[in-house]
């Protein structure tokens, strides 16, 4: 149990009350780094899948990303047969495209979005104390700010804008709970919620150093909560994960567990 | 350089992999003050409308939820989404949770953003049956039977530079 570290609470929350996603920093967890966030945007594609570098993150290790997006004519990508995948490796995030037909006529919509990538290190496990629910208490007008080195606008101390600080007692920061393989099974948790959970496929395409976290593609077919390929999925509740993996699958899926409810509106 | 740096216990600040916290880099996190809330908890999500498709090849979309984010870049959101109530036919989503998306037989629930709204917005998706010709059929969705609980997460991942993919 650690003894020593910093601890702060959202402003109006007494730090002796506050629950762990009440708290803007505490050094007993791993906050959320943003590596790169850099939008793309594709003409309709060919049909064969393709290959294309979005950004290099050289980290050095596998991060956590996700890449949101929409096609370019907000139609349906069934009518074109195409899928669309995005994977990293330890320098890079990629973006791979293609079709089902093998006809060269049928192109895949383009699609506008972003990749934003987080140092989270999804080849190594972690977990990070757990600190118990308790209730929440008004706001005050009490609070600190950090200036950091990545503000997004000029600003002083007086600024307006939590956002533009490295810590502000008005900005919640999104701490890591737990990176951890997914196995079949019960996996329990100790946050006393349920938490905000990311999936990560650490074998789209038979390749084991590509990772993605899945995208709303019309593709992926999912259907009910977290699903992913055939029957495997995550159903999230208050103290546990139940989880589902297909047979000859059990290595190939990890997760994230971040600190925040499903439920609870702070 | 001037800045904090915090290590996990035990561990050294010059070791960049074992930082829990970096005033180097910009953290994801929301406003916690923002108006219109960036942080909502919507107690039901309106009870979804019944949509219908007139084509193969369209999605019909609708906007459940949207607001203006006011911030000078286009956001990352997040969404957790729980069913509160469901037909009998599936009922086991009550009580299950989703994130980012939620699709429920042939509808998709997900949030999205632009350069100025966050949406949630709730597709219908539809492929015809083999085999058919003639005009598409009317079909309804059934989302109308579900209630949906959602929070939103409006966050401050953001573009930092423009890449423009061009396929051959």
């Amino acid at each position: 149990m650690t003894e020593y570290g910093i601890t702060i609470s959202g402003s109006g929350v007494a730090i002796e009350r506050a629950s762990d996603y009440q708290r803007i920093l505490d050094t007993r967890w791993k906050t959320t780094s943003i590596v790169a966030s850099v939008p793309f945007k594709t003409d309709d594609f060919e049909y064969l899948p393709e290959f294309t570098k979005i950004l290099d993150h050289n980290l050095g290790y596998i991060p956590a990303f996700e890449a949101p997006f929409f096609n370019t004519t907000g139609e349906s990508q069934s009518s074109k047969s195409g899928f669309y995948l995005f994977v990293a490796d330890r320098t890079s995030i990629w973006f791979i495209n293609g079709n089902y037909t093998g006809t060269p006529s049928v192109k895949p919509y383009g699609i506008d979005g972003y990749v934003n990538v987080y140092d989270i290190n999804m080849e190594k496990d972690f977990e990070s104390e757990a600190v118990g629910l308790v209730a929440a208490a008004k706001r005050g007008n009490i609070g600190m700010k950090l200036v950091g080195n990545n503000k997004y606008a000029a600003h002083d101390a007086n600024d307006a804008d939590p956002l533009g600080f490295s810590v502000s007692t008005d900005a919640k920061g999104i701490g890591i709970s737990r990176v951890a393989p997914l196995g079949s099974g019960i996996i329990k948790h100790t946050l006393a919620y349920p938490p905000l959970v990311k999936l990560v496929d650490t074998d789209p395409y038979k390749n084991n150093f590509l990772v993605t976290i899945r995208p709303p593609s019309e593709t992926n077919k999912f259907y009910g909560p977290l699903r992913l390929f055939g029957s495997s999925g995550v159903r999230i509740q208050p103290s546990q994960l139940v989880v589902t993996v297909n047979p000859g699958d059990e290595s190939r899926y990890r997760y994230v567990m971040f600190r925040d409810p499903v439920e609870i509106a702070g | 350089m001037i800045g904090v740096k915090f290590a996990e216990e035990g561990k050294s600040v010059d070791d960049d992999s074992s930082l829990v916290y970096t005033s180097e880099k910009d953290q994801l996190k929301v406003n916690m003050v923002a108006q219109p809330p960036h942080l909502y908890l919507i107690d039901p999500l309106k009870k979804l409308s019944v949509l219908s498709a007139g084509s193969t090849t369209k999605v019909a979309t609708e906007d459940l939820f949207k607001f203006k984010h006011n911030m000078p870049f286009r956001p990352a959101v997040w969404l957790y989404m729980s069913v509160i109530d469901a037909p009998v036919y599936a009922n086991f989503f009550i009580g299950t949770y989703a994130t980012d998306f939620y699709r429920l037989g042939p509808t998709l629930i997900y949030a999205h953003a632009d350069d100025t709204y966050v949406y949630i917005k709730h597709d219908f998706y539809y492929v015809s049956p083999p085999g058919g010709g003639g005009p598409d059929p009317q079909i309804e969705t059934g989302a109308d039977e579900y209630k949906i609980r959602a929070k939103l997460l409006v966050l401050n991942s953001r573009y930092v530079g423009q890449i423009k993919m061009t396929n051959p």
